[in-house]
């Protein structure tokens, strides 16, 4: 047997076969198998401990913007500029005037931006003291419905001033009311009471023969200095008695009881109501002014309900009052008047 | 046999070198910015004009987002919005009249209480004025002719603008005392005197803007005064009657609502924002 043919017979299955045996292949292998495992062992390990150390440098912003959204941070509440902070709303007072004698300034209320304007309410201040060579608190603060956020502060026997050292003081009031229609605002705190007392006689025209007095709680006391009425209007005038600071919101209604007329289809008892409440008609197509919060004033009313006739009369005169009142509280805010904003008399 | 081990070794342990390169490469060389670090810096810093947006101008009681001019016929428009920023939260809601029994129920904070009355384009050294018809419009108009372009348009800008502002005047009228300013641009007269089983007093009202005369009452003060009635098809003459046979001397008379207050002021306008 040839040594050739021997070395065939003996050949085992896992040597590799003659016919296909290359020097090249077999030095390539072994080292393209260690570059894999070199390449892979390398980029697990040594790779995964770099990136864990690279990332403490980066905070966690790096790795959450892979997982979750990052949390954008609130941006900074702004307000429009020149306008002063009062429990997120903006004040800014942007036009003055005189007539007449008095002193007029229009202050504006804008929300803070971080406040959505419609679920806002409105900054309700009970003072308003205009300073400068002294200081004058406003007579009267003026709203209306139909220019929400304007105010208009009415400061009787002053002229417009010169120059512009002047500025006001707001004080914000215990005072919020819910307005009908307004479900769901979050003003809630109310000082009020109400009340009512049988007048004497039922003659018309009615005057008062004194002044009322009518004690409301905290010292106060409210004075009807007079109430006129006929069957058709109202007159009243009034002020308060006391020794704080506080403001009021009155509201009167003459009730003529017994005033049911069965003849007629409205069967409403008469009464004389404010005149501000009876809203917008086809006579007077907008809305009254909002009754502003005031140490006095005078109120006309109205007849509503059925007419008072021979056969339709009362059997007692009621004066019904409701009051609100409020304080101010806090710190004073300070508000600067721009220069610009003065106009001079326009009259 | 010993060199292919030899060399096998050296390939990995470059190979081992070279993924770990690239595994921290991917993670070394640039660093990813926290997002936040810009919107921190843009809303930090209180604009002056603008409020929200670049697009947007805060004027008084509302935001102007203006859109971007076009042309319509020989006109130049620009079209804007305005959002209120009054808070309204306890605001009511306002019905207005509107004639024949008709009603409106208007949402507070859609009332018109800016009046962005004139406007200015700027081309190179020119100005082309520019206004809006009234404070529920939507759109100022430019007069600049057909063929006009556009982009040559440097600068918008409002140049006036008016605030809707409260008022309540009580004033005196009478013989020789005839007519009393109210508010500014706005004009109280006393029209006639009709005296008989109940004296009939006609004052009119005259206003610079006839959008003012909208938001008006009138009513009498002090005792005696029957209700006031606005004549009708929306004349600005009031009906007072008094329960006695002469007028009271003097005439004291309540005229009260909201009236536009004129602002002049400059103020550039970045069109292009989201109506």
């Amino acid at each position: 047997m040839s040594e050739s043919l021997w070395e065939e017979l003996t050949r085992s299955p896992l040597d590799p076969d003659p016919e296909y045996e290359s020097p090249l292949l077999d030095s390539l292998i072994p080292m393209l198998i260690a570059a894999i495992v070199g390449i892979a062992i390398g980029f697990f390990l040594l790779g995964h401990d770099a990136d864990s150390t690279t990332t403490t440098t980066e905070v966690a912003a790096t790795s959450t913007s892979r997982a979750d959204p990052p949390a954008l941070p609130e941006p900074e509440p702004i307000l429009p500029d020149s306008y002063v902070d009062a429990a997120g709303v903006g004040l800014r007072a942007v036009a003055a005037y005189g007539r007449d004698g008095n002193l007029y300034i229009v202050v504006n209320q804008a929300a803070r931006s971080d406040n959505p304007p419609t679920e806002l309410p409105a900054f309700h201040a009970s003072h308003w003291v205009l300073t400068g060579p002294g200081e004058e608190q406003a007579d009267r603060v003026i709203e209306s419905p139909i220019a929400p956020g304007m105010r208009t502060l009415e400061f009787q026997g002053l002229s417009v001033p010169s120059v512009a050292e002047a500025g006001l003081l707001v004080r914000e009031a215990t005072q919020m009311v819910v307005r009908a229609g307004c479900q769901g605002c979050g003003a809630t705190a109310v000082d009020q009471m109400s009340g009512e007392t049988t007048l004497d006689g039922l003659q018309r025209p009615h005057s008062l023969a004194e002044p009322l007095l009518i004690e409301i709680g905290s010292g106060m006391t409210l004075s009807i200095d007079s109430l006129d009425f006929t069957n058709e209007w109202g007159y009243v005038t009034w002020h308060l008695i006391d020794e704080s600071e506080a403001r009021l919101r009155v509201r009167f209604r003459v009730v003529f009881e017994g005033t049911d007329d069965p003849d007629r289809e409205d069967t409403n008892p008469t009464q004389l109501v404010p005149v501000h409440l009876l809203g917008t008609s086809q006579q007077n197509p907008s809305p009254s002014n909002l009754q502003p919060f005031a140490r006095g004033g005078t109120q006309q009313l109205e007849r509503v309900g059925e007419l008072i006739t021979d056969t339709n009369q009362p059997s007692a005169l009621i004066l019904r009052w409701s009051v609100e009142w409020q304080h101010p509280v806090g710190e004073p805010i300070e508000l600067p008047i721009m220069e610009e904003v003065y106009r001079g008399p326009i009259d | 046999m010993l060199g292919r081990v030899a060399a096998s070794f050296i390939v990995f342990v470059i190979a081992l070198v070279s993924g770990a390169a690239l595994s921290g490469g991917a993670t070394t060389s640039e660093p990813i910015e926290p997002r936040t670090a810009n919107t921190a810096a843009t809303t930090s810093a209180a604009p002056r004009a603008v409020f929200v947006s670049p697009s947007e101008t805060l004027l008084g009681p509302a935001v102007v987002i203006a859109g971007e001019p076009y042309m319509s016929g020989s006109q130049l428009v620009i079209e804007f919005d305005l959002v209120s920023l009054a808070p309204t939260g306890d605001a009511p809601t306002i019905e207005r009249q509107l004639g024949f029994g008709s009603t409106r129920q208007l949402l507070p904070e859609d009332l018109d209480t800016l009046f962005l009355e004139s406007w200015s384009l700027g081309i190179g050294n020119e100005r082309i004025s520019g206004a809006t018809a009234n404070p529920a419009a939507r759109a100022a108009r430019f007069e600049v002719g057909d063929g006009f372009d556009p982009t040559e348009i440097d600068q918008i800008a409002i140049e006036s603008f008016a605030v809707l502002a409260p008022f309540s005047a009580d004033i005196q009228l009478g013989v020789g005392n005839e007519s009393q300013i109210v508010a500014p641009g706005l004009t109280a007269r006393l029209l006639a005197i009709t005296q008989q089983a109940k004296t009939i007093i006609q004052i009119e009202v005259v206003s610079d803007r006839d959008f003012n005369l909208d938001n008006l009452r009138v009513s009498g003060i002090g005792p005696g005064w029957l209700s006031a009635v606005r004549e009708a098809e929306g004349r600005p003459r009031w009906n007072l009657t008094h329960e006695s046979s002469t007028a009271p001397d003097p005439i004291l008379v309540r005229v009260e609502g909201a009236s536009w207050i004129a602002i002049d002021q400059s103020i550039p306008i970045d069109p292009g924002g989201e109506r």
